[in-house]
C-alpha cells in the first residue's frame, strides 16, 4: 500500500474512531456499574490493525484516546483509558498474527478482557480500595459480551474493506 | 484453537463461572456497619452506621467540585457529585458490605466493611 494512502486511511480511521467515541459517551449508561461500556471505538483500532499494520493502529488508538478524553470525557478518565487501552492493544498485537480472519471477534473479546482488567487494577490502585475486586466477575462478563459484539462489527468491517481493495 | 465452537464454549464457561463467583462473593461478604469514605486513596471519614439516629449529609470537596454523601438510618448513598457521568449517584444506596459505591472521576469510594465468613 502506498505511503500516502496509508496516512490518509490512518487519518480517516482516527476521525471515525473519535466520532464513535464521542457519540458513545453521549449514550446514557444502561447499567450503573463503573467500567461497563460498549467500547465501540475499539472496532476501529482492530480494523486498523487488520487492514493496515500495528504502527498505524497505534496511531489511531493514541489519537482517539488522547483527543477523545479531551472532547468527551475528562482528563481524569484518561489514565483508565490509557492503561486499559494499552493492555488491550498489546493483546491485539500478539493475536492479530496468529488468529485467522474468522476469529477476529475472539481477538476483540480477549482484548476487552485485558482492557477491563487493566482498568480494574488502576481503579484499585487509585482509590486504594482492594474490595473493588468484587467487580472482577462483572467486568469479565461485560468484556465477553461487549467484546463479542464489537468483535463481530470489526470482523464484518474488515471483510467489507478487504473486498473494496483499498 | 482455530475452531469458533471451542472459543464459544470457553467464553460461555467463563460467563457462567464468573456469575457463580459473583453470587458466591456477594453471599460471602455481608453484614457490617462500619462505613469508610475514601478520597483519592486516603481515608476521609469513617463512622458506625448502626449508631446513626437521624439522616445527614457529608459534603466532600473533591478535585472536580463537591460530592455529597447522604447518610440515612441504616443506609448510605451518594446523592450529589460533580462528575461527568454521575454513575456514583446511579449506584443507589448500600445497606451492607458487598459492592462499594465508586466515583472514579472524583476518586471517591463509599464502602461498608463487612464480616467475612
Amino acid at each position: 500500500m502506498a505511503k500516502t494512502r496509508k496516512i490518509a486511511l490512518c487519518g480517516v480511521l482516527s476521525a471515525i474512531a473519535l466520532g464513535i467515541f464521542v457519540i458513545e459517551s453521549q449514550i446514557p449508561v444502561l447499567v450503573p456499574i463503573v467500567g461497563v461500556k460498549l467500547g465501540l471505538a475499539n472496532i476501529i483500532t482492530l480494523v486498523a490493525m487488520a487492514i493496515l499494520d500495528r504502527k498505524s493502529a497505534l496511531c489511531v488508538f493514541l489519537t482517539r484516546v488522547i483527543l477523545g478524553s479531551m472532547f468527551a470525557g475528562s482528563i481524569s478518565s484518561l489514565l483508565y483509558s490509557l492503561v486499559g487501552g494499552t493492555l488491550a492493544f498489546f493483546v491485539m498485537c500478539i493475536l492479530i498474527a496468529i488468529m485467522p480472519e474468522h476469529l477476529i471477534w475472539v481477538i476483540s473479546v480477549l482484548s476487552a478482557i485485558a482492557h477491563n482488567a487493566g482498568q480494574l487494577v488502576v481503579a484499585i490502585w487509585i482509590t486504594g480500595t482492594s474490595s473493588l475486586i468484587i467487580y472482577a466477575p462483572i467486568l469479565l462478563i461485560s468484556a465477553i459480551i461487549t467484546g463479542t459484539f464489537t468483535g463481530f462489527g470489526a470482523m464484518y468491517l474488515v471483510r467489507a474493506l478487504k473486498k473494496m481493495k483499498l | 484453537m482455530n475452531k469458533t465452537k471451542n472459543w464459544l464454549i470457553l467464553f460461555a464457561v467463563l460467563i457462567v463461572s464468573s456469575a457463580g463467583a459473583y453470587i458466591f462473593l456477594q453471599n460471602y461478604i455481608s453484614g457490617g456497619t462500619i462505613v469508610e469514605i475514601r478520597l483519592e486513596g486516603e481515608l476521609y471519614d469513617t463512622f458506625d452506621l448502626s449508631k446513626v439516629t437521624e439522616a445527614y449529609d457529608i459534603v466532600i470537596d473533591t478535585k472536580l467540585g463537591t460530592a455529597t454523601v447522604h447518610v440515612d438510618i441504616g443506609s448510605v448513598s451518594v446523592c450529589q457529585a460533580d462528575c461527568p457521568d454521575h454513575l456514583c449517584m446511579k449506584q443507589g444506596t448500600i445497606e451492607e458490605a458487598g459492592i462499594p459505591i465508586v466515583c472514579l472521576p472524583n476518586q471517591l469510594v463509599v464502602e461498608i466493611i463487612g464480616d467475612y465468613g
